[in-house]
C-alpha cells in the first residue's frame, strides 16, 4: 500500500461503522486506533461474560438432565416429572443465552477485524514516516507497540480462512544509517518467523485433511465397487435412491487441500524472498558501518 | 445365449463418446476456479466367489439343476469427479464412472458360462446459491446409467440384468435456525434391455417419480473442527408405474417412506446408520407390502496407511396378502442381508491396495428359496492426479 493509499484507508476506516455499528470519530490516527482498541476490549469482555453465563446454564442444564435420567432409571416418576418441568422452564433462558452468546461473538470478531484493519493502515503510515525521519526513535517504539497489538489481537480472534495480506514494501534509502537498516532487517526477519509459523500450521492442516481425504476415498471406492455392477442390488423390488444433497456444504475436501497447498506455496515463496532481502539488508548494514 | 443386444452396445459406445467429449471439454480449461479434477481413480482387481441356493428368478433366461457354483472375476473400472465450472455462488459438477467385469464360472451342469458386464454412469449436477447462500441452494441433476451383460448365467449365480436408466432431479435446501431442510423431486425412467427370447425382462421397465423432504442438524464438534455429527429425518412419496405389467391396467405402486440417518465423521473414524421403512400399495393387490431396511457403515483409519471399512444391510419385506405366492419379476425375494469388510493399504503415492470380503443372502418368505454369495478379492487403485 502506498502512503496515500494508507491514508485513504485510515480515513475510510475512521468514517466506517466499527464494532457493532457504532460510529467512531477521532482527531488523529493514533486516537482512532485507541478508540477501536477500547471498543474491541469492551466487545471481548462482553463475549467472555456471555461465555461464562452460557457455560453456567449449560452445566446446570446437563446436571438436571442427568438427574432426570437417573430418576427415570430408578423408577422415581414424581422426581422425573419435577425435573422435566424444571428443564422445560429453563429451556427458553438457555436458548436466549446461547443466542446472545453468538451475537456477542460476532460483535467481538467484527470489532477485532476493524481494529486489525486500522492497525495495519497505521503501521503502513508509520513505516513511511520512519523511512523519512532518520533516527526518529519515537516512531520505532510506536511501531513495535502496534506490531505487538496486532499479533495479540490476531492470536485472540477465531481463525478465519487464510489469505495473505500484501507484502510490505521495505527498501533501503540512501540516507538510512546502519542501525536503521538493521532495524528494517529485523522487521523482515520477524515477518519470516511469522510465515514460518503459518507454514507449520498449514502443514498440520494439510496432513489432517489428507487423512480425511484418504478415508473419504476409501469409502467412495468401496461404495462404488459394491454398486457399480449391482452387487448390492438383490431382486427384492426395493428401489433405492440416493438423494442428491441439496444443502450447501463446505467446499469439497479436494478443493480445501488445493487451497491450503497453494497458500503454503505462496508462504514459502515469500519466506524465501524475505530471507534473501533480510540477508541483503544485513550485508548492507555491515558494509555501511 | 448372449444377452447384449446391438442397441445396448451402440448406446454404451455413444455413452463412452459423451464421456470422452465431456472429458475433452473439461481438460483444456484450467481457468481460475474452473476445470478441477476433484478425484480420478483407475481400479483393477481379481476376486473369487462361491454361490449356492435354490432361488428362482423369472428374468434369468437359463435354468441349471446345480445349487452350487463358483466364479473367478476380473474387473477394471475408472471413476472421475470433475468440477466443470465454479463461480462464487454456482457450479457444475460431473461424475463419470465406467466398469468392465469378466467372469469365469464353474459348477454348472449344462456348461460353464463366461458373463461379461459393462457399466457406465454419467451424472451432472448444477447448483446455485440464492441470495449469496442466505436464501438456500437450488440444484438440478441429470443422471444416465447404462448396464449391459453378455452370457448371463443361470441361478444361483445371480447377476443383475442389463438396463438403461435416466434420471432428472430438482431440489432446494437451506438452513433455518441451525436446521438443514431440503426437498427434492426426482423423475426416472428405467428400461431393462430385453433380448427377443427373454421378454420377461420388459416387465421390469419402470417409470418413477419420487418426492423426498428431509430435515436435520449438522453439528461441528468444536470450533474450527472438521469433525461433525449429523442427524437427519426424511419422508418420501414414491410413485412407480410398470407399463408392461398388468393386465388389464398397468401396475402402479404408491409408496410412502419414512426414515432417519445418523452420521458421525471424525479424522480417523466414521459411522453412518440409515433406517428406512416403506409402506407400498399398488393397483395390483398381490404386490402390496410393508418393508424396512437398515444400513450401517463404519470406517476406521487404523493407521496412516491402513484403513478398515465394514458395512452391512438388513432388508425385510412382508406382503399384505399372506397368500401371496406368485412370483413378480424382479421382486422374487423378500429379505436381504449383506455384510462387507474391506481393508485398504496405501502402497505409494496415489496407489492403494484393497482386500475385500463380502457375503450376501437373499431369500423368500413363502417358499424359503434363497441364494447366498460369498467372495473375496484383491484390488489395486491408482489416482494418477
Amino acid at each position: 500500500m502506498t502512503r496515500v493509499g494508507a491514508l485513504v484507508g485510515l480515513l475510510l476506516a475512521a468514517a466506517a461503522p466499527a464494532g457493532a455499528g457504532a460510529q467512531v470519530t477521532a482527531s488523529s490516527p493514533d486516537e482512532y486506533v485507541q478508540l477501536l482498541r477500547d471498543g474491541y476490549d469492551e466487545a471481548k469482555k462482553r463475549y467472555e461474560l456471555a461465555t461464562l453465563e452460557v457455560e453456567r446454564l449449560r452445566k446446570a442444564w446437563n446436571q438436571s438432565l442427568e438427574e432426570h435420567t437417573a430418576a427415570r432409571r430408578a423408577g422415581d416418576e414424581d422426581r422425573a416429572r419435577e425435573l422435566l418441568a424444571e428443564l422445560q422452564e429453563r429451556s427458553p433462558e438457555k436458548n436466549r443465552a446461547e443466542n446472545a452468546w453468538r451475537t456477542k461473538q460476532e460483535d467481538w470478531i467484527v470489532a477485532g477485524k476493524a481494529l486489525v484493519g486500522a492497525v495495519d493502515a497505521r503501521l503502513d503510515l508509520l513505516w513511511h514516516l520512519m523511512e523519512r525521519s532518520v533516527g526518529a526513535t519515537e516512531y520505532e517504539g510506536r511501531y513495535g507497540d502496534l506490531v505487538e497489538l496486532l499479533e495479540e489481537v490476531e492470536a485472540e480472534l477465531p481463525e478465519e480462512p487464510l489469505e495473505l495480506e500484501p507484502m510490505p514494501e521495505v527498501t533501503i534509502r540512501s540516507e538510512d544509517t546502519p542501525r536503521e537498516i538493521e532495524f528494517k532487517a529485523r522487521v523482515i526477519e520477524n515477518r519470516v518467523a511469522f510465515y514460518e509459523e503459518l507454514r507449520k500450521q498449514l502443514d498440520r492442516d494439510i496432513a489432517s485433511l489428507t487423512n480425511r481425504q484418504r478415508r473419504e476415498h476409501n469409502r467412495r471406492d468401496s461404495r462404488r465397487a459394491r454398486n457399480r455392477f449391482g452387487d448390492d442390488a438383490a431382486p427384492t423390488g426395493d428401489q433405492r435412491y440416493n438423494p442428491v444433497d441439496a444443502v450447501a456444504n463446505r467446499e469439497p475436501i479436494e478443493v480445501r487441500i488445493e487451497e491450503k497447498k497453494a497458500l503454503r506455496g505462496e508462504v514459502v515463496n515469500r519466506m524465501e524472498e524475505l530471507k534473501r532481502k533480510a540477508q541483503l539488508f544485513r550485508q548492507e548494514a555491515g558494509g555501511a558501518r | 445365449m448372449r444377452i447384449c443386444p446391438r442397441a445396448a452396445r451402440d448406446r454404451l459406445r455413444f455413452f463412452a463418446a459423451v464421456c470422452g467429449l465431456a472429458g475433452a471439454l473439461h481438460l483444456p480449461a484450467p481457468a481460475a476456479g474452473q476445470g478441477l479434477v476433484r478425484d480420478f481413480v483407475i481400479s483393477g482387481g481379481l476376486a473369487g466367489e462361491a454361490w449356492r441356493g435354490d432361488f428362482t428368478a423369472l428374468a434369468v433366461p437359463q435354468i441349471d439343476s446345480t445349487e452350487r457354483a463358483v466364479a473367478w472375476v476380473g474387473e477394471w473400472s475408472a471413476n472421475g469427479v470433475f468440477t466443470l465450472f465454479k463461480r462464487e455462488h454456482s457450479g457444475l459438477d460431473a461424475t463419470l464412472d465406467a466398469g468392465f467385469r469378466q467372469f469365469a464360472t464353474g459348477g454348472f451342469q449344462l456348461r460353464n458360462y463366461a458373463p461379461r458386464e459393462h457399466n457406465g454412469l454419467l451424472e451432472t449436477k448444477y447448483w446455485h446459491d440464492l441470495g449469496g447462500g442466505r436464501h438456500g441452494r437450488l440444484i438440478g441433476a441429470a443422471t444416465a446409467r447404462i448396464r449391459a451383460i453378455a452370457d448371463r448365467p443361470p441361478m444361483p449365480l445371480y447377476l443383475f440384468p442389463g438396463y438403461e436408466t435416466y434420471r432428472l432431479t430438482a431440489g432446494y435446501g437451506r438452513s433455518v435456525r441451525n436446521l438443514e431442510v431440503d426437498i427434492t423431486v426426482t423423475g426416472e425412467s428405467a428400461d431393462f434391455v430385453a433380448p427377443s427370447l427373454l421378454r420377461n425382462l420388459d416387465l421390469l421397465d419402470r417409470n418413477s417419480m419420487i418426492v423426498e423432504a428431509g430435515g436435520g442438524r449438522k453439528k461441528y464438534l468444536g470450533t474450527d473442527s472438521e469433525d461433525y455429527s449429523r442427524l437427519r429425518f426424511f419422508g418420501a412419496y414414491r410413485y412407480h408405474s410398470y407399463p408392461k405389467q398388468g393386465p388389464p391396467a398397468p401396475r402402479v405402486d404408491h409408496a410412502v417412506g419414512l426414515g432417519g440417518a445418523y452420521e458421525l465423521q471424525m479424522e480417523r473414524f466414521g459411522l453412518t446408520v440409515t433406517l428406512d421403512v416403506t409402506r407400498s400399495r399398488s393397483s395390483s393387490s398381490r404386490v402390496e407390502y410393508n418393508a424396512g431396511r437398515l444400513d450401517a457403515e463404519l470406517q476406521w483409519g487404523l493407521s496412516e496407511e491402513l484403513g478398515l471399512i465394514v458395512s452391512g444391510a438388513l432388508a425385510r419385506k412382508r406382503y399384505i396378502d399372506p397368500g401371496q405366492d406368485a412370483l413378480v419379476p424382479g421382486e422374487e425375494a423378500d429379505n436381504e442381508t449383506n455384510l462387507y469388510a474391506e481393508i485398504t493399504r496405501s502402497l505409494g503415492l496415489g496407489v492403494d491396495g484393497a482386500f475385500r470380503l463380502g457375503w450376501q443372502k437373499v431369500e423368500t418368505n413363502f417358499t424359503g428359496a434363497y441364494y447366498t454369495r460369498f467372495g473375496g478379492g484383491v484390488f489395486l487403485r491408482a489416482r494418477p492426479w
